[in-house]
């Protein structure tokens, strides 16, 4: 998508949830394409934080992911910035399934067979929920922890308490007493689809605000009605604005600095989160992230 | 040793009973009527969702069942569907494969883009242990569902006289017409059957497996594998070539996990390539 983009070049482009590091580490978005959302990077690094915060003495770790680049990719991240910040700990499995399966039988008994002190998935949608259902009713979390890369979706489809539990965004941050534009989102969300937003819907919200102040600043700026595709890039490439989950800063290499939020499940709500900032957690502007995330 | 047995034994019996559920109809189906139905995915789709919403309402075992029973009114409506639409395997085949998008559609509208499943529910039927493993309950019934299911047909085949009118119109339906058998009237009780099998089957399966968007189509991949591989139409061939399958994915899984898909894909080649009838089938395949 972002090189037939910025090959046509006349239409504002915006990624809203995709979370390939590829856009960012070969410079995709050049003109007219951004990304108002964090990338793999954000997600594996920030969970790898959290969990050597909490599971300090981490030893064994298996992965099981989906077969395809963002399964890949989450893994890799997660594992390289775990093993640069700890060296010492084993990567003793890798698993990979093809997305929509709908057994995972063969997968809970091979990891119950390894029994790692963690294992880490970025599964979403059916595969997390199969997954859940499937590895509860077997006792996989009795016996490994699991460290969730996107699992915010499953708070809501029986995730097991006191599993790790990456967003990237989470309801209750920042805290809706606190922050009116969360608190504002979340009752207008709650009050038209009867539950509380998820990480997408925060995801959603800031490349339509992110579209809006662009639009409304080149405008004011230019003292047009309707600015043109020039101006509303200008502004867009400077942008920092509030939305909902957290600030969004806009990087001069089109993508968002995005923070995330990490914690532990309980109840289908997090406890202990945390907010992991956004310059914690994604490289520098220019810098490749395998080599950022070997510098951890 | 023995841990690692009981593991690959479980989950190599899980997996075979998630192969041998939704392929089951579709060979009762076709071995009956001969139709090769790609919407057999929407059925066992259909099943779930409806098992799924009832089961909130009237509990489990009662929902499955009303799920299956709901499905019922399915069955003749698809064979007049199919029969309208398609005379030749061809055109049968984009019927159905039409069916199965409209399916997906409808889907959408009804049921919209949530996970439905009962797995919450069947967490209550609890687990068993067996040498420090856990196996839940819900597997075991599902067993017992599928074995109901392969005795209903076992003895409608074999022991009623419905059963011998389907047998004479699978070997050889010109005859079978011939001798007086209406072969419309076995088409449309055999389909009715088959969309039932699948149903209950996918009912049956929300106990382990979330029903979502997208699932009709996924699904046909392994029971297309089992059909080829177990000889299409035939039901034993079915329940013998879903323990292969299951037995080389686990083993897959277990040994080289990047060959997973492979892995079935080779076995279903080996399969066409020295016995393209199939493993257990008894008639060679008609042209």
């Amino acid at each position: 998508m972002a090189p037939v983009a910025e090959d046509i070049g006349t239409t504002l482009t915006v990624f809203f949830d995709c979370a390939t590091k590829q856009l960012v580490d070969q410079g995709m978005m050049k003109k007219v394409a951004f990304r108002t959302g964090g990338t793999t990077v954000t997600d594996g690094v920030s969970l790898a934080k959290y969990v050597l915060e909490v599971m300090p003495d981490v030893k064994t770790v298996a992965g099981l992911n989906q077969d395809y680049a963002y399964g890949h990719d989450e893994w890799d991240d997660f594992k390289n910035a775990l093993l640069a910040m700890k060296p010492d700990v084993q990567i003793v499995g890798e698993l990979f399934t093809p997305l929509f399966t709908s057994d995972y039988s063969a997968q809970i008994s091979k990891i119950l067979d390894l029994a790692p002190d963690l294992l880490h998935t970025s599964f979403w949608g059916p595969d997390l929920v199969n997954f859940i259902k499937q590895a509860s009713a077997r006792g996989l979390f009795q016996k490994v922890k699991v460290a969730f890369a996107r699992g915010e979706f499953g708070l809501s489809q029986g995730m097991p308490d006191g599993q790790i539990v990456e967003g990237p965004d989470y309801h209750a941050f920042p805290d809706p007493r606190a922050y009116y534009v969360n608190r504002d989102f979340v009752n207008a969300y709650q009050s038209r689809f009867g539950s509380a937003p998820s990480y997408p819907a925060y995801h959603m919200a800031n490349a339509v605000l992110g579209v809006k102040y662009a639009i409304e600043t080149a405008a004011a700026v230019e003292n047009v009605a309707w600015p043109d595709l020039s101006a509303v890039i200008h502004v867009f490439e400077r942008l920092a604005y509030p939305a909902p989950g957290q600030y969004i800063i806009m990087a001069p290499n089109h993508n968002a600095m995005e923070g995330a939020v990490v914690g532990v499940s309980k109840g289908g709500d997090l406890e202990k989160f945390k907010f992991m900032y956004p310059a914690e957690v994604n490289p520098p502007v220019g810098v490749p992230s395998t080599q950022w995330i070997k510098s951890l | 040793m023995a841990g690692f047995a009981i593991s690959f034994l479980i989950s190599f019996y899980v997996f075979f009973l998630n192969i041998l559920m939704t392929s089951l109809g579709m060979a009762f189906t076709y071995g009956v009527t001969r139709i090769l139905n790609l919407a057999q995915g929407t059925f066992f789709v259909l099943g779930g969702y409806l098992a799924s919403v009832f089961a909130w309402q009237i509990g489990l075992a009662f929902g499955i069942a009303a799920a299956t029973a709901a499905s019922l009114a399915f069955g003749p409506l698809f064979y007049l569907y199919v029969k309208a639409l398609g005379r030749t395997e061809l055109e049968q085949l984009f019927a159905t494969y039409a069916l199965l998008l409209i399916g997906e559609g409808l889907f959408k509208l009804v049921f919209g883009n949530g996970n439905y499943t009962t797995a919450s529910l069947a967490d209550g039927l609890g687990s068993v242990e067996v040498l420090g493993q856990q196996v839940p309950y819900s597997y075991l019934w599902g067993g017992a569902v599928a074995a109901a299911l392969l005795a209903l047909m076992y003895l409608l085949l074999a022991r009623t006289r419905a059963g011998l009118y389907m047998r004479a119109v699978r070997d050889d339906a010109e005859m079978a017409s011939a001798l007086g058998i209406n072969i419309r009237e076995v088409g449309l009780s055999a389909s009715a059957l088959g969309i039932l099998i699948t149903a209950a089957s996918g009912a049956a399966s929300s106990m382990w497996q979330a029903f979502t968007l997208g699932l009709s189509g996924q699904i046909l991949v392994y029971a297309f594998a089992s059909l080829v591989v177990g000889g299409v139409g035939d039901l034993l061939g079915v329940v013998a070539s879903s323990a292969v399958i299951s037995a080389v994915r686990t083993a897959a899984v277990f040994l080289y996990p990047q060959l997973e898909l492979v892995a079935i894909y080779l076995v279903v080649i080996a399969v066409l390539l020295t016995r393209p009838s199939g493993l257990f089938a008894r008639h060679a395949r008609l042209a």
